[in-house]
Formats: structure tokens, C-alpha cells, sequence
């Protein structure tokens, strides 16, 4: 577990942006970058960066190329590339993604499963100085 | 063959003889004479654009305002013609948003070089158009968009983007309006304190909903506004449907001539 995970993902120009006055009931599904603030009773799908908010809530399964928790997710997360839980994240549900990052203080109740490396070793952590 | 419809009841001005004379003087100086048609009570603009189909018009060009360009784009829709435009009035949105501009020159010599472009059109009920709709104050607001989900929330205001003047919409965000996408855009804010809405005042008379702090922005072919029953959707300030109400693209059907400094 990490104190703190700087994120570089600049949210602003997300393509699909759901604001925190939206509750949207389905699934939503796009080709570029989501940004959720609100509440969604339903599937999350999108190919690229899927930013999930402090204020969103979600009750469905996510999935996304790469994937960012500051909010509450209520299913299964699969991110294609790296998912990152911040310290505000909760996550109950199963993670699946290729590298993970949680930060100190998030909450996550689930398994989570990645695939193995090519050369069957799980990458060393580098020591700090 | 150009095909000229003027509607000099969008003319804001006070001298329109004298502007149509100078008007038609220009197109002579440009060479892109053509006939010309006027807009009265008995011969509307429905009945003018019928009769440039009739007679083989290859470019109509429309002389007059947003309201005029929406019903000769709604009769043209299927037919293979490029549309023009010439603004009467300053108040015209399409005119900035092709890069035309307001005034009869600057109009004239962008039908002289005639810069064609293949844009989307939407429609709502029977209307066609291909700027913007929008709402404001929507209360237990919902729509669905593609059938596939359901929005619902209390709105300070929204829009349906197809393409929109982009001067008072400056944000941080990648603009919304791309009219050559096969898209529409949804942007919605939620309700604001006092002094944010003083603070974003130009943006919310301009309907730049999306520029708004805690707005929304998605994207679809088909927007079904459901609720609240009733609620006026507004095209350049003038009430084109009320809701419940259906908005659909129409992926590059229009063919337009533009200006260098089009918005898209």
C-alpha cells in the first residue's frame, strides 16, 4: 500500500463527463475517456481512462483501459492497463488488471487477480532510498 | 446555378432596398449573379425553395436568418443541392459558426470561392436544423440517450449541440460541436449557488452549459427528452418543440458552402 499516488490523468478534457447532479440508469458505453461524479445503476464500458470521481457512486460492473477510484464502485472493476484506488476509493468487488496501485486509507473488499508476467516472475519492487 | 431566396423580414436594418441593391450588386462584381426570389405573405419560403428545386438549382443560396437557412435545409434535406447563406442580421449563430461572417461582402466572396463542406443535420419532430437545441430551468429532467440509458436530474439547463459558435463557450474542456462527427452532443449543468451564477453569467446567456462547473457532456444519434412535460427546447431563441420530444443526427447530409474561419 502507498501514501500517496499522483495521478497524471488530466480529467478535463474526458469526452463523456457525468456530472454530480446525474443519476443515469443503464450502460453507459463509449469510445473515448469517462469522467463520473454521479450515480450510475449500470455497466461502465470504455476502451480508454475511466475517472471515477469522490462524489460518484456506482452499482454495476466497470471496465476500462485504465481505471482511477476516488469514489465508491459496488461490482467488479477490470482495467486493460494499470487501476488505482485513491485514499477517498472504495471498491467492493473484484479487481482484474495488468498492475494495480492502492492508496493508504482506500477500501477494497475483493479479490484481485493479474495476469502473470511473460518470464513467470512478478516484477521486483525497487527498495526506496 | 445559384438560386437566390431572400427573406427581408430577418433584416434588422432599416434601408432594405438599399441593401439588396448593394447585395446584387456584388454578386454581379463577383460573378455569381444568379435569380433572385423574395420572401412575401403569399410566396413563403417553403414555396420559394420548390420552386430553385424545380428549377434545377445547384447552389440555393439563402438570404436572410437562422430561421430562414432551418426551413430551406428542412425541405432540401434529401436533395442533391449545396446550400448558401447570407446573413441579414447580426443575431445569426450560423453565420459565425460556417465562418461567414455578417457582412454582405464577406458573405458573397465565400460563395465566390465556394468551400464545400458535408456536415451533419438533426432533427427534432419536422424541423431541421443544424446548430443548437436547448433548454433551461428543467426540473425532474430525463431523457434517454440511443435507447440504451436513462439520465435523469434537476438541470439549470442543457443543450443538444449538433455545431455551435465556439466565441463565448471557451472552456478547458475539448469543445463539444463537431458537425462532421455523426454525433450529438448533451451538455447539461446542475443548479448553481448565487454567486456562481453571477460569476458565469456571459456562459449561461450563452448556453455554454458544458463550461459550467459540475456540468455534464455525453454523446448519442438519438435523444429522447422525456420529462419534464411540457419543457420548451429552444432553436436561436425561438420555441421548436416542447417535450416529450425525439433528436436525431442526420449523418452528412447537407452540403454547405463555408468561410475560411468556420468553426468545425
Amino acid at each position: 500500500m502507498v501514501k500517496n499516488i499522483e495521478t497524471n490523468e488530466d480529467t478535463s478534457y474526458a469526452e463523456t463527463v457525468v456530472g454530480p447532479s446525474v443519476k443515469i440508469e443503464g450502460d453507459l458505453v463509449s469510445d473515448g475517456d469517462i469522467k463520473i461524479d454521479g450515480l450510475v445503476n449500470g455497466k461502465v464500458k470504455t476502451s480508454k481512462n475511466l475517472f471515477i470521481g469522490p462524489s460518484a457512486k456506482i452499482e454495476a460492473d466497470v471496465q476500462a483501459g485504465s481505471v482511477t477510484v476516488a469514489g465508491s464502485v459496488n461490482g467488479n472493476v477490470k482495467a486493460g492497463d494499470l487501476l488505482v484506488i485513491l485514499q477517498t476509493g472504495k471498491v467492493i468487488g473484484d479487481l482484474e488488471c495488468r498492475s494495480v496501485a492502492i492508496e493508504e486509507g482506500a477500501y477494497f473488499s475483493g479479490k484481485c487477480s493479474m495476469p502473470t508476467p511473460a518470464n513467470g516472475k512478478a516484477k521486483p519492487v525497487p527498495e526506496e532510498d | 446555378m445559384y438560386y437566390y431566396l431572400i427573406d427581408p423580414k430577418q433584416y434588422e436594418g432599416k434601408n432594405f432596398e438599399f441593401t439588396q441593391t448593394q447585395l446584387l450588386s456584388l454578386l454581379t462584381e463577383y460573378h455569381v449573379g444568379g435569380e433572385a426570389a423574395r420572401v412575401t405573405a403569399l410566396r413563403t419560403v417553403e414555396d420559394l425553395t420548390a420552386t430553385a428545386l424545380s428549377h434545377g438549382t445547384k447552389t440555393l443560396v439563402v438570404v436572410g436568418g437562422d430561421e430562414t437557412f432551418g426551413r430551406v435545409m428542412t425541405v432540401c434535406r434529401d436533395k442533391e443541392i449545396t446550400l448558401a447563406f447570407v446573413a441579414l442580421n447580426t443575431r445569426s449563430e450560423i453565420a459565425k459558426i460556417l465562418g461567414i461572417g455578417h457582412g454582405l461582402e464577406g458573405a458573397v466572396a465565400a460563395i465566390a470561392k465556394r468551400l464545400v463542406e458535408t456536415i451533419d443535420m438533426a432533427r427534432i419532430d419536422n424541423t431541421h436544423f443544424i446548430s443548437n437545441i436547448y433548454f433551461e430551468q428543467a426540473q425532474g429532467c430525463e431523457f434517454v440517450l440511443d435507447g440504451s440509458f436513462h439520465v435523469r436530474g434537476d438541470f439549470l439547463g442543457g443543450a443538444i449541440i449538433n455545431m455551435r459558435s465556439t466565441d463565448a463557450c471557451r472552456s478547458a474542456r475539448a469543445l463539444p460541436g463537431n458537425p462532421k462527427d455523426g454525433v450529438l452532443d448533451v451538455a447539461m449543468a446542475g443548479r448553481l449557488s448565487r454567486l456562481q451564477s453571477w460569476m458565469h453569467r456571459k456562459k449561461i446567456e450563452a448556453h455554454c452549459y458544458d463550461a459550467l462547473p459540475g456540468s455534464s457532456i455525453m454523446h448519442g444519434r438519438k435523444i429522447e427528452i422525456k420529462a419534464p412535460v411540457g419543457l420548451k427546447l429552444m432553436l436561436s431563441g425561438v420555441p421548436v418543440a416542447t417535450a416529450p420530444a425525439v433528436i436525431e443526427v442526420v449523418p452528412e447530409k447537407l452540403r454547405v458552402v463555408v468561410g475560411k474561419s468556420r468553426q468545425f
